[in-house]
């Protein structure tokens, strides 16, 4: 089994608008789907981040406040699953429901040192 | 589904929206009315994050309610407001009136609100004690979106105008009659938004959550305040309820005279007799719950239903003057084959509604000969954007007639 790190992009301007029930919708969407995955044994971790960040940036360590509100998305949280492959971890996240509501899942395999 | 999925959809974000909304408006005043809005929007967004199957809060709206509050203190800090005392804010505990449904307060508040249209209101209620979305308030009620968004932005500023402190503590102490009917009219409205709503894009036609949080207001205020009329309102809640499990069949919705009476909830038609003690005085809603109820339990839908049905709408029409009260005496009368008094009616009616009120235009069409009635039927199909309610008025009128 290979580790990857599936970063979640939320749409903002449709997370704006999402109305309470919608909200309720995608809550509870998001519990039943990490539950399948712990369930089947394939998720290791996951979090929700919040909005605030920082950067640093280059050898003088120039610091700031990230703007996150210039972006059209913005990485809302994680997931550190377990797959067979590449294909196998594609198709677990396509179900990861934040992909009905505008939002982009980008898959990353974790580099295996012992390969 | 596992255990904590069901306690998870047991409980309902828009539920919670509206006790929200009224708990900080209670706390932080009209003036902050947008503010508490994101707020709110923004605990949303942090459940959504935060909530993990195995680590669900156990009181959710406490939880949200906690999480809305800092930000909302968030905001006003990065405003730095200096006649905000922080400190009482920041400990004013929420659950000191965990008793009081504070939704009822400002329900009561907005309705009484003289600034604002009965529409305006009726659409501010919607959207912030019963926690629907614009988009969802626009196809329930076919108002354009960008319309709901203006009646919001004046119904915010007037609150930030005039309801900068909220009087709440006093807002029971006198409320008169006519402020309580303003209040059961708004949540009568309401309760057939979704009782009838127009959605283009759900193939549900009824929003049956809608139906059932407003009944559960209606009995607030009725346990609040004790009103006969308001009692009468919930009799009448009850029987539409009962109706709600018949009204679709696959997917198609059948009339009230054709729906299946098994389907009816016997529960919600038992409750709506409890309900239905006689008045000393007639109110609309007694009348209405009467109509209802006998449309409900009569044996057969010969003449002397009609007639009594007939009798009850003139007595309807004695205490609200409304063109829906005649257009519904006249379908009655279609049922009597008394026609020349339906069209006598519909002239008077024309002048008053517009040309192509839907509903009065079908009550013409039956009124009609063949030709005519032709015209207007495809007319009304062509204005309808719900394809379940154009399904309903092919099969049930057009078909019926060939």
């Amino acid at each position: 089994m290979k580790k990857y790190l599936l970063l979640l992009k939320d749409d903002i301007a449709t997370m704006e608008k999402m109305s309470p029930k919608e909200m309720k919708e995608l809550v509870d969407a998001h519990m039943s789907w990490a539950e399948k995955l712990a369930e089947s044994g394939h998720l290791i971790s996951g979090d929700g981040l919040e909005e605030s960040s920082r950067e640093i940036r280059g050898k003088e360590c120039i610091i700031k406040d990230g703007s996150y509100l210039e972006s059209k998305e913005m990485i809302g949280g994680y997931y550190l699953i377990q797959a067979e492959d590449l294909e196998a971890a594609t198709k677990l996240a396509q179900d990861n429901p934040c992909h009905l509501w505008g939002g982009t899942t980008v898959i990353r395999p974790i580099m295996n040192y012992d390969e | 589904m596992t255990s904590s999925n069901d306690t998870m959809v047991a409980s309902s974000f828009r539920t919670y929206y509206g006790r929200l909304f009224s708990a900080l408006l209670h706390q932080f005043g009209g003036i902050n009315v947008s503010l508490i809005e994101d707020a709110i929007q923004n605990a949303f967004y942090r459940a959504l994050k935060s909530w993990k199957p195995n680590k669900i809060p156990e009181n959710q709206e406490a939880w949200l309610y906690i999480v809305a509050k800092n930000d909302l203190l968030n905001q006003l800090r990065k405003q730095s407001k200096p006649s905000l005392n922080f400190t009482e804010l920041e400990t004013y505990d929420h659950h000191e009136d965990a008793n009081e449904d504070l939704r009822l307060k400002i329900l009561l508040l907005l309705s009484r609100s003289p600034r604002l249209s009965a529409k305006s209101k009726v659409v501010f209620i919607l959207k912030n004690i019963f926690g629907l979305h614009v988009k969802e308030i626009s196809s329930a009620t076919l108002i354009a979106e960008e319309a709901i968004y203006k009646i919001v932005k004046r119904a915010h500023k007037s609150i930030q105008e005039h309801h900068q402190d909220l009087d709440l503590d006093g807002a029971f102490e006198q409320v008169a009659t006519e402020e309580l009917t303003l209040v059961e009219e708004v949540i009568y409205a309401v309760f057939n938004i979704g009782f009838d709503s127009f959605n283009a894009k759900k193939s549900t036609a009824i929003d049956e959550e809608l139906c059932i949080e407003a009944l559960a207001l209606t009995k607030l205020v009725w346990q609040r305040f004790g009103s006969i009329t308001t009692q009468h309102l919930m009799a009448l809640l009850c029987f539409h309820i009962a109706r709600i499990p018949a009204k679709l069949e696959s997917g198609k919705m059948v009339s009230f005279f054709n729906q299946d009476r098994e389907k009816w909830n016997q529960d919600f038609m038992n409750l709506g007799f409890r309900y239905m003690v006689h008045p000393e005085e007639l109110n609309k809603y007694y009348v209405e719950s009467l109509i209802v109820s006998s449309h409900m339990t009569t044996a057969a839908m010969d003449d002397s239903h009609w007639t009594d049905i007939i009798r009850l709408y003139d007595i309807l029409k004695s205490l609200v003057d409304s063109p829906i009260v005649s257009i519904n005496k006249c379908y009655c009368l279609i049922k009597l084959g008394r026609l020349d008094e339906v069209k006598t009616i519909i002239t008077e009616l024309e002048n008053e509604l517009s040309n192509n009120h839907i509903y009065l235009s079908l009550v013409k069409a039956m009124a009609a000969d063949k030709n005519e009635s032709d015209a207007i039927l495809s007319q009304v199909i062509g204005q309808l954007n719900q394809s379940i309610r154009r399904d309903f008025v092919v099969e049930n009128l057009v078909r019926g007639r060939c």
